[in-house]
């Protein structure tokens, strides 16, 4: 049902990290972050990943674009398959893809001026001259509505709003068509938050940007994406539209976390399920449950749940679940 | 139960006197459970630590106030009292979990210690000494520290007991800390953003914890965060607080149904709701309280500020049951009648 084409399909992602033990380094196990992960990405959208700890969410939006190398599986931008590509291929690449952190404190080199963190992307690329350089940071912390006045601040003089802006500055400066925003405003006070997103809503619209959101915050989510995927220990548990998943969300892992939801009006309360209580604690992906991996807190759970894992499947026009509720187990 | 009247903290800094606290009311009484909401920098932090007596004095300094708990002002009090009334009858939940315990030691020493000298000031070698041949000192400790965090829902205490904090998840730790913190039967617990720093169907199991034992040991509460959703859920009364003021209390249901004043609507409407709505911000940031702006704190960000809230600095009147705000719109309202 994507109106605009894919920008970015991702097939069957896989990333796990080695255990290593005793002073050999000899790998005793292994972390699997992210365990066969697809979804599509159309131009223009924001597609959101969103899960708890362990979820696996912010390594999917690093290895999209190559900050770590994929153990399996494609990334396909623009019909060009990401994860085959050697690093120094990746550099063209990565002018068209960028990264917004979520801590704007520890994202921004704190022994640097505002204009030059946000040149650096320019100087890596070796683009322009210095004082084209300069017009063109000009030109990015006027988009991002940030004050000539701290284009030689360091970042500790600017609040923490000020700093995520030069850090999306930063981010726009090669003119990217894909950007992934990791909780870009969970570090930053609610009324700060709302400013900050409402500029990457319109920096969308004014530059076609495509973004990948990555966030723990529901109501976020639901405000500003259109595509949802509910993680839980490196799997897709549930992927729909957006007001689909909201509006009928199937899993019972994110009917849980919508219940939980600390809403502030009786309006919102109507529109969530009722509140569910798990049980026990969230898995590490380093030891991950068998079978289901949710079955260890799913109210729902049946025998079946323990032995084997429910495929992702589509339940309803791009509404896919995976449990065996829905897969006729 | 505990009346805080009047605080003024402030603080020295190499730039001059940050005026922080300015004159802070509150009100518990017993069985109430309460919140102060408020953003990063308001001061809420400073109000705890100002009842709890633990700002680091230097630079803080406590310019005027009183701070009255069951009729004793711990602002008179000393040390050798005050060790009698933290945790056995004000007791912190502090933020943060996985900076709170002390990684060094497992469960079980940092729990006993804390229940076998709870209250005391010093503890010399000869205590140690004849509570260790006692015998029954160290066990009872460790008997009421199982019996506790039982209470807590954890599913293995014995095994959360031998554990060193990296081995405890963030959910875990939080509810050894609750567990720590009722540890002295207290009267008031004071939470300090809890948790904010957990996962969100973690923070569900914690808050519905900390709602069973508040109302099974009918305890006062003291919460304070940043989420607006979770004051809702979890309080009767909120105190919303802006640069080392209170703006404005009420009860919970009457500020949402009811916001007057601009900084809670303003926070209010910033926040993303599932029913969607454009969500707004706030302009500006918070002031420096070295030079704090005059008249009203707020003034420079609030869109129907006036004239006078550059000068005068509102007082928090009565605009209904249980309602104040501190601002001069509704100071007009009232000269009216």
């Amino acid at each position: 049902m994507e109106s605009s084409p894919a920008l970015l399909q991702v097939e069957q992602l896989k990333k796990y990290f080695p255990i290593t033990a005793g002073f050999l380094g000899r790998q005793v196990g292994r972390v699997k972050a992210v365990d066969e992960v697809s979804f599509i990405v159309p131009e223009g959208q924001t597609f959101a990943l969103v899960g708890e700890s362990g979820s696996g969410k912010t390594t999917v939006g690093k290895t999209v674009i190559r900050l770590i190398r994929p153990t399996a599986g494609d990334i396909l931008f623009n019909d060009t398959n990401l994860s085959v590509l050697r690093e120094r291929e990746m550099k063209s690449w990565r002018r068209q893809m960028q990264m917004v952190f979520q801590d704007p404190s520890s994202s921004l080199n704190p022994r640097r001026r505002v204009a030059d963190i946000v040149a650096t992307p320019l100087e890596v690329h070796g683009i322009g001259t210095r004082r084209e350089r300069l017009a063109r940071v000009r030109e990015l912390l006027n988009l991002v509505e940030l004050p000539e006045k701290y284009l030689y601040s360091y970042p500790h003089a600017l609040s923490g709003g000020q700093k995520q802006r030069v850090a999306i500055a930063r981010a726009l400066a090669l003119h990217p068509r894909f950007v992934v925003l990791d909780e870009p405003t969970s570090a930053l006070d609610v009324s700060v938050q709302a400013k900050i997103l409402a500029l990457l809503a319109r920096l969308q619209q004014e530059l076609g940007l495509t973004y990948l959101l990555i966030s723990h915050d529901l109501s976020v989510v639901k405000n500003f994406s259109d595509y949802v995927a509910v993680m839980y220990v490196g799997r897709i548990m549930e992927m729909a539209p957006t007001e689909k998943l909201f509006a009928r969300p199937l899993h019972p892992y994110t009917q849980a976390l919508l219940s939980a939801i600390p809403v502030v009006s009786e309006e919102e309360l109507e529109v969530i399920p009722e509140r569910i209580t798990l049980e026990g604690e969230i898995p590490s992906p380093a030891n991950a449950p068998s079978g289901c991996v949710f079955h260890t807190r799913c109210n729902k759970v049946r025998d079946l749940c323990q032995v084997e894992l429910p495929p992702l499947a589509e339940v309803e026009s791009d509404h896919k679940v995976r449990c065996h509720l829905f897969s006729g187990g | 139960m505990l009346d805080v009247t009047d605080l003024r903290v402030y603080f020295d800094v190499f730039e001059g006197e940050a005026r922080v606290l300015n004159g802070v009311n509150l009100h518990i009484g017993e069985g109430e459970t309460v919140s102060l909401v408020g953003e990063t920098g308001c001061g809420k932090s400073v109000t705890i630590k100002a009842i709890l007596r633990i700002l680091p004095i230097p630079p803080a300094r406590i310019v005027s106030g009183h701070i009255v708990y069951k009729g004793q002002d711990l602002l008179a009090m000393r040390e050798q009292e005050l060790h009698t009334l933290r945790g056995k009858e004000i007791a912190l939940i502090p933020q943060e979990p996985m900076s709170s315990l002390n990684p060094v030691f497992t469960v079980e020493e940092q729990f006993t210690e804390l229940i076998r000298w709870q209250g005391r000031y010093r503890v010399g070698w000869g205590d140690r000494l004849v509570k260790s041949f006692d015998g029954t000192g160290k066990k009872a400790a460790q008997q009421r520290a199982l019996d506790l965090l039982e209470k807590m829902n954890i599913p293995d205490p014995p095994r959360v007991m031998k554990s060193y904090l990296v081995e405890l998840s963030g959910g875990m730790s939080q509810r050894v800390l609750i567990a720590m913190a009722l540890a002295g039967n207290p009267s008031l617990l004071i939470a300090d953003e809890p948790g904010t720093a957990l996962d969100v169907t973690t923070q569900e199991q914690i808050l519905q914890l900390l709602k069973d034992r508040v109302e099974k040991e009918r305890l006062a509460v003291l919460y304070i965060t940043h989420n607006l959703g979770v004051a809702r859920e979890m309080t009767e009364r909120i105190y919303v607080m802006y640069a080392g003021e209170i703006v404005e209390q009420a009860p919970t249901q009457e500020l949402f149904r009811a916001p007057r004043h601009p900084y809670t609507e303003g926070l209010l409407a910033s926040i993303p709701k599932l029913t969607g709505g454009e969500v707004l911000g706030i302009e500006g940031r918070i002031p420096d309280y070295v030079d704090p702006p005059p008249g009203c704190r707020f003034h420079p960000r609030c869109e129907q500020a006036m004239a006078l809230c550059q000068e005068v600095q509102p007082e928090l009147v009565p605009i209904a049951p249980g309602h104040a705000v501190a601002c001069h719109l509704y100071e007009a309202d009232l000269s009216k009648e």
